[in-house]
């Protein structure tokens, strides 16, 4: 028998927690700025994409976070919301193409972290 | 270079392995089930490997497996879930191509985990946590160098059929035992390639590997050839010489065509079989061999002996319970595209077809060694990076419906001889457009089909088969009998498939119902069938 809210960390796993250092984490170690500014653009601003169109990182946590509202002290839950505030805070300058190599890397290191501990809060309900 | 399909509600797997894996071929990404049955029935043939999304966030409509008033939360469920009922549908079609599964076998659903357990053994795991480029790289690059390691073993055609593995893996048992081996089957369909690519190589023997091929050899020398003879035991025999026996001591000896051996050399052989020592013809002295039998026949021993031709003792030495029979091309017909591409690198590898090919890739700048065929009507509108040989679908028709009495060995002196022909023609013409796509001319094909096309072939589209029918009391009941014969070929064949009969006899897959429904009318078993097959 799993947490109630089991199905809501799937999702979350799923729709932000697989996408959302997806292409920052493929990257090789002789990457250039350019490629991790183009990779974070693509894992945090369109997150997702498909037929159903584009969806960023900060529009599926907005989505899901409202959800966990039970869990609001649980660490794996207050680790994310922490990194998204983050996330959000550098999304203009992501999108201008103007970060430094040590913001980019804190930055992939956040979108890293929400993924992470997504995956953590799946594994712990699922034998909740 | 791989041909990996991708099966993903999402776009972002393709555009990542395109960029980050730029070696490899993609297809997709498909969105559901039909899309992917599109896709495999268009490139079926070539893909590698599905690499498969576990969650589809896709519109209801779309989804597999939900039942006729389903709940929110069981289409959510659904949704969850699609990618193992893909992959559930997926092996009801095709049990043998590779699938990365993109999760962890953790996240598995319980209930599903005994079902996919039915395909271990080609269903791989992409664990999204942990992933990255060179992980996913390492794992397409595994897995398709195991499966086409399956089809390959140097110059003999493997190919993915169930029948051929079976025939594969029964070899590599008998290959290592001390018993003799019979290899039945038509004529070119690979025995002696067998015998000495896989057999003597498998058996670990550290002897030579012998081939004698009695359908050439006069049967008076037959005795001395195998079994050696010393000088002045027969008019001209000038000196000592070791038979063959000798020769293969410690090895492997291969006798083609057993069912021609003399009724002199059959009783000596049988005396070999059974005291394990040689006697060279005019000598008394018995020499100790260990040798590695292999005979090979295109006829019926069994048959044979009771017709009185081959001695029934020598028979039962050669371990007849064990005889395996190399299906002929026309029976291995799920494996006809594989075979083709086959063919197609064997021939290349010849030094007057690579020397034409190269001079053509030269003239025309052409880059890559890459050949891919095309079955197609029209030449594709994007450039290719290698170079492609078209057919036509009525070309590759021909081929699927030729009889090849001369099986595998005919079939790749065909194409050999096709491709030569069109690039010798193309030598001393200056090239077109698209230097990058050459037509195979379909009447180059008719052409070298001709000498081995049977009058009836020639009449008209098909496929050409036997069925040895007796009388009856009505005409209703004869042709039950043909069309019961017919669809016991066919399953045969198909190994069982439904889905591959309903596509030879009504020309589309999703037949197999209609297929299934007269199989059963016709009074046909599965039970018993499928015994056959196995």
């Amino acid at each position: 028998m799993s947490h109630p809210l089991f199905p809501l960390a799937t999702q979350a796993k799923h729709d932000l927690g697989k996408y959302i250092a997806f292409q920052s984490r493929w990257l090789p170690e002789s990457a250039t700025n350019q490629d991790w500014h183009q990779a974070l653009q693509s894992d945090l601003l369109q997150t997702r994409k498909g037929p159903k169109g584009v969806e960023s990182a900060v529009e599926i946590w907005a989505s899901l976070e409202a959800g966990f509202a039970p869990l609001a002290d649980d660490e794996d839950i207050q680790s994310v919301q922490r990194a998204m505030d983050r996330i959000q805070g550098q999304l203009n300058d992501l999108q201008a193409g103007t970060m430094k190599a040590a913001d980019l890397q804190a930055l992939a290191q956040d979108a890293k972290q929400v993924a992470t501990h997504l995956s953590a809060l799946h594994k712990r309900l699922r034998e909740a | 270079m791989a041909h990996v399909l991708i099966a993903d509600d999402q776009d972002r797997y393709a555009e990542l392995c395109r960029r980050a894996i730029p070696e490899h071929d993609y297809y997709g990404p498909v969105r559901n089930w039909v899309e992917l049955k599109e896709a495999l029935k268009k490139h079926g043939q070539r893909i590698d490997v599905v690499l498969l999304d576990v969650h589809f966030d896709i519109p209801e409509a779309d989804l597999e497996g939900l039942s006729k008033a389903p709940s929110s939360k069981e289409i959510e469920r659904v949704r969850r879930e699609q990618g193992l009922i893909l992959l559930e549908k997926l092996r009801t079609r095709d049990p043998q191509l590779p699938v990365i599964l993109m999760t962890s076998r953790d996240d598995l659903p319980l209930e599903r985990a005994a079902e996919e357990m039915q395909a271990e053994e080609y269903t791989y795991f992409l664990d999204e946590d942990y992933v990255d480029a060179s992980a996913l790289r390492t794992q397409i690059e595994g897995i398709v160098r195991a499966s086409r390691g399956l089809e390959k073993e140097g110059p003999i055609f493997w190919g993915r059929s169930r029948r051929m593995q079976r025939v594969r893996s029964r070899l590599l048992t008998l290959a290592r035992g001390r018993l003799p081996i019979i290899l039945g089957g038509p004529t070119g369909t690979g025995k002696s390639l067998v015998a000495r690519h896989f057999i003597h190589r498998r058996s670990e023997r550290r002897g030579r590997f012998v081939a004698v091929d009695l359908s050439t050899m006069p049967r008076e020398l037959m005795a001395a050839h195998l079994f050696g003879s010393v000088k002045g035991s027969y008019t001209g025999s000038v000196a000592d010489k070791k038979g063959a026996f000798e020769e293969a001591d410690g090895g492997t000896l291969f006798l083609d065509e057993i069912g021609n051996l003399s009724q002199d050399a059959q009783k000596m052989l049988l005396s070999v079989l059974q005291e394990g020592v040689v006697s060279r013809i005019g000598d008394v002295r018995e020499r100790k061999v260990d040798v590695k039998l292999v005979a090979a026949t295109h006829e019926d021993l069994g048959e044979m002996v009771a017709e009185g031709r081959f001695r029934r003792d020598l028979f039962m030495r050669l371990n007849p319970a064990c005889t395996v029979k190399m299906p002929s091309l026309v029976e291995r017909e799920l494996d006809f595209s594989r075979f083709l591409s086959f063919c197609v690198e064997k021939a290349m590898a010849g030094p007057y077809l690579q020397e034409l090919v190269q001079d053509y890739r030269d003239r025309h700048g052409l880059g890559g060694d890459a050949i891919q065929i095309l079955a197609s009507d029209s030449i594709p509108k994007d450039r290719l990076e290698g170079l492609g040989l078209l057919l036509s679908a009525k070309s590759m028709q021909q081929l699927k419906r030729h009889r090849w009495p001369g099986n595998l060995r005919e079939f790749a002196m065909t194409v050999e001889n096709a491709l030569v022909f069109t690039f010798a023609e193309l030598a001393n013409v200056p090239g077109g457009s698209r230097p990058d796509v050459v037509q195979i001319r379909p009447k180059l094909l008719r052409d070298l089909l001709r000498a081995t096309q049977s009058p009836e072939e020639e009449e008209g589209e098909g496929w050409l088969t036997q069925v040895r029918v007796a009388s009856f009391d009505t005409l209703n009941r004869v042709a039950s009998e043909v069309e019961r014969q017919y669809f016991i070929q066919l399953y045969l064949i198909h190994e069982g498939d439904f889905r591959g009969m309903a596509s030879v006899l009504l020309g589309d897959p999703d037949g197999a119902r209609k297929v299934q429904l007269r199989f059963n009318q016709l009074g046909l078993k599965v039970r018993e069938l499928k015994q056959r097959i196995a």
